[in-house]
């Protein structure tokens, strides 16, 4: 399958962060075909490893499998649904929004919204409070009691849409999408002997303290580590901190990033032509890089990110071709790996 | 599945021609006549069985609301003008389709971490919104959306919960839904079953029906402002999903008939047919326009309930849905009888 047809795939699995495992098994089933050896850990992170004839160490590729989500807080006497969130999102873009309950069984649900009518003009000019938001299932306590009980995550309800030139907006592509970049990048691998062992990592739990990727790095204690997560794709409202889309994959420069392995990358790059752009994060950065950076006794870590509008949204949008070149870009660097210790000296 | 076909078409006031198309097909083989006015409203007639004292019609809208095309930036993001009542703050985040080639575009925000506090704790005006078609550029978002194109959500028809049905523009394609299924019975008196055009943006299509028609009795067909939900008192909700259908006394735009109200209360009680009175004032319908360009006309509104209406994801309870539509058979064929009772 192409990239286009792994991001719906990957976008159409549901799990929130703290219940990936539904989606764990299916990635597993992405990864099996293309590794010596896959499994699913105890945090359901999915750990796949191709294995070098004569290792000179570990190289491990993580993105995370969890998406932000919602999670039952409580349930009304008129079976209204109360939640709480998980991972950061806007509650502002919570309203008139279809969701999905992983209860006992998966049911649909609605973010209800009050009438304008009944709202004072006071409260007609601000947000509604995450608080004051409810889910809409259409079943009255006694039933969704049966279905639904207190803690179960929610998601929210995805529809994939090509929109024009290769963008694809569908929701969870934080960080899903990565997951893709790993599949397309063991499939440029197929055949190609590398001089260490690569563990490619879909981690769980990112969006809240990133549990997934500490067990996991812990455990596989790699050599070198590339984090691949989601930047901000620049938008009509936005212009700080934020990356052209279609132009190419953004490389994380700055205090979290190893340096030599850094300038590694970016020499395998310039080799074959791929263009990069910098972004510059003055303190760790918010994904899993951070993690991986600072695991045992250290090891070297970049960060591909890629542009992503809308982020933690259901809508959240890319330009295939950014997917691609973070997928080229880092398949040119593993390629370029002679002696691991090269990569990692000052 | 007759509701899943009109919601699932897309008629933004002004831009009903899917709808009409679809409605003409339904009704033609139970039409006596049909004519499609200069505003795209359909003046179906049926004849009666018996002597016709008075001219009775009926009526529903096709319209939805939506928005429309404005803009196309520099950068290839569609501005909008918003088409009906939509309150700013479903907006963002939502799916949409753009023109009859139902291009597909997202309503975006930037994301939460690039919004400073400040910014968080404001609505986003629609008139700051954009959508994004995915083009690169002004020149190829123009390859497929023109200025003037309308805008619809894009939310598909779904059974959910105990008897529930979510849809967008239940208002008022569940009325409409009615009046095709009323049209399939006969009755003794003529009959006039009216579907009409931009109700959403000021009730501009019902008035040119009403002046033509001159009718002396009207009944609207609604789908309505429900609203019993968390933090709501009851007497703030004008009408109860599951209570069946809710019969209007006042509006923003027209005051019911008495005796016409009484007429529609004494068929539900009779006939075992729960219903409820609406308890607000709040919103208007096309019994304003019959009211005031139709001459002598009393009216009257019947409605069904319905949740989160204006928004992509609106809902009605099956029960109110089936109750309404045999109320209105109801008035219809009980309808001979309005000569002696007004």
């Amino acid at each position: 399958m192409g990239i286009s047809e792994n991001i719906e795939l990957l976008s159409n699995l549901h799990g929130a962060t703290g219940d990936e495992y539904p989606a764990a098994v299916e990635v597993k089933k992405l990864f099996d075909p293309l590794c010596d050896e896959c499994s699913i850990d105890k945090m359901y992170n999915v750990i796949g490893i191709k294995r070098s004839k004569n290792p000179q160490g570990k190289l491990m590729i993580d993105a995370h499998i969890d998406e932000v989500g919602l999670m039952v807080a409580d349930i009304d006497e008129n079976g209204f649904i109360f939640f709480e969130t998980l991972g950061g999102l806007d509650s502002r873009t919570l309203l008139a929004q279809e969701v999905v309950i992983h209860g006992r069984r998966d049911i649909p649900g609605i973010i209800g919204i009050m009438p304008v009518h009944v709202l004072s003009s006071e409260e007609k000019d601000k947000p509604i409070p995450r608080n004051k938001m409810y889910i809409d299932t259409g079943y009255s306590a006694d039933e969704i009691k049966k279905i639904v009980r207190l803690s179960d995550t929610i998601t929210l309800k995805n529809k994939t849409l090509h929109l024009l030139g290769g963008r694809i907006s569908t929701k969870a592509q934080d960080d899903r999408t990565s997951v893709a970049v790993i599949v397309s990048v063991l499939e440029q691998l197929k055949g190609v002997e590398l001089p260490f062992d690569l563990y490619v990592v879909a981690s769980t739990q990112e969006e809240e303290g990133h549990g997934g990727a500490i067990v996991a790095t812990y455990d596989i204690e790699p050599d070198l580590a590339i984090a691949i997560d989601v930047c901000h794709g620049k938008s009509p409202d936005a212009s700080d901190g934020v990356f052209p889309m279609g132009v190419g994959t953004v490389l994380a420069k700055g205090p979290n990033i190893h340096p030599g392995m850094l300038r590694a990358v970016t020499d395998a790059m310039d080799k074959v032509g791929i263009s990069y752009s910098f972004n510059i994060h003055n303190i760790r950065t918010g994904t899993n890089a951070a993690i991986t950076q600072i695991s045992r006794c250290g090891i070297p870590s970049v960060l591909f990110a890629l542009p992503l509008r809308y982020m933690h949204t259901c809508i959240e949008t890319v330009d295939v071709a950014d997917v691609q070149a973070t997928a080229d870009g880092i398949t040119a660097f593993l390629k370029s790996i002679e002696k691991v210790g090269d990569v990692i000296c000052y | 599945m007759l509701l899943k076909n009109l919601t699932d078409l897309n008629g933004v006031s002004g831009n009903e021609d899917k709808v009409r198309e679809f409605i003409k097909e339904q009704i033609t083989p139970y039409a006596d006549e049909i004519t499609v006015d200069t505003l795209g409203n359909i003046i179906a007639f049926k004849k009666g069985t018996g002597k016709s004292d008075l001219r009775i019609g009926f009526c529903a809208h096709m319209d939805e609301v939506g928005g429309i095309v404005s803009k196309i930036t520099d950068d290839g993001f569609i501005k909008f003008k918003p088409v009906g009542g939509i309150d700013d703050r479903i907006l963002l985040s939502k799916r949409v389709v753009i023109g009859d080639n139902k291009i597909p575009g997202v309503i975006g925000i930037k994301a939460i971490h690039l919004q400073e506090d400040d910014e968080r704790k404001k609505i986003v005006k629609q008139k700051s919104m954009y959508i994004d078609i995915g083009a690169k550029d002004k020149e190829e978002a123009e390859t497929v959306v023109a200025l003037g194109d309308y805008i619809a959500f894009d939310s598909e028809y779904m059974e959910m919960g105990e008897g529930k049905i979510k849809a967008k523009a239940l208002d008022d394609r569940v009325g409409c839904a009615i009046l095709i299924e009323a049209m399939k019975h006969t009755y003794e008196n003529d009959m006039y079953f009216c579907f009409s055009t931009r109700e959403e943006i000021g009730i501009r299509g019902a008035g040119v029906i009403a002046y033509r028609l001159q009718l002396d009795v009207a009944f609207m067909v609604e789908g309505t402002i429900e609203a019993h939900l968390p933090f709501v008192k009851d007497y703030d909700c004008p009408t109860f999903m599951g209570r069946g259908p809710a019969v209007f006394h006042i509006d923003g735009g027209s005051i019911s008939n008495k005796k016409l109200i009484n007429y529609i209360c004494g068929l539900a009680e009779e006939n075992g047919v729960s219903y409820q009175h609406r308890q607000s004032g709040a919103g208007g319908n096309d019994a304003r326009a019959f009211t005031a360009n139709g001459g002598s006309c009393a009216t009257a509104v019947v409605a069904v309930p319905c949740r989160y209406i204006h928004s992509p994801v609106s809902m009605i309870d099956e029960s109110d849905y089936k109750a309404t539509a045999e109320l209105v058979r109801l008035m219809a064929e009980n309808s001979y009888k309005l000569g002696g009772i007004l």
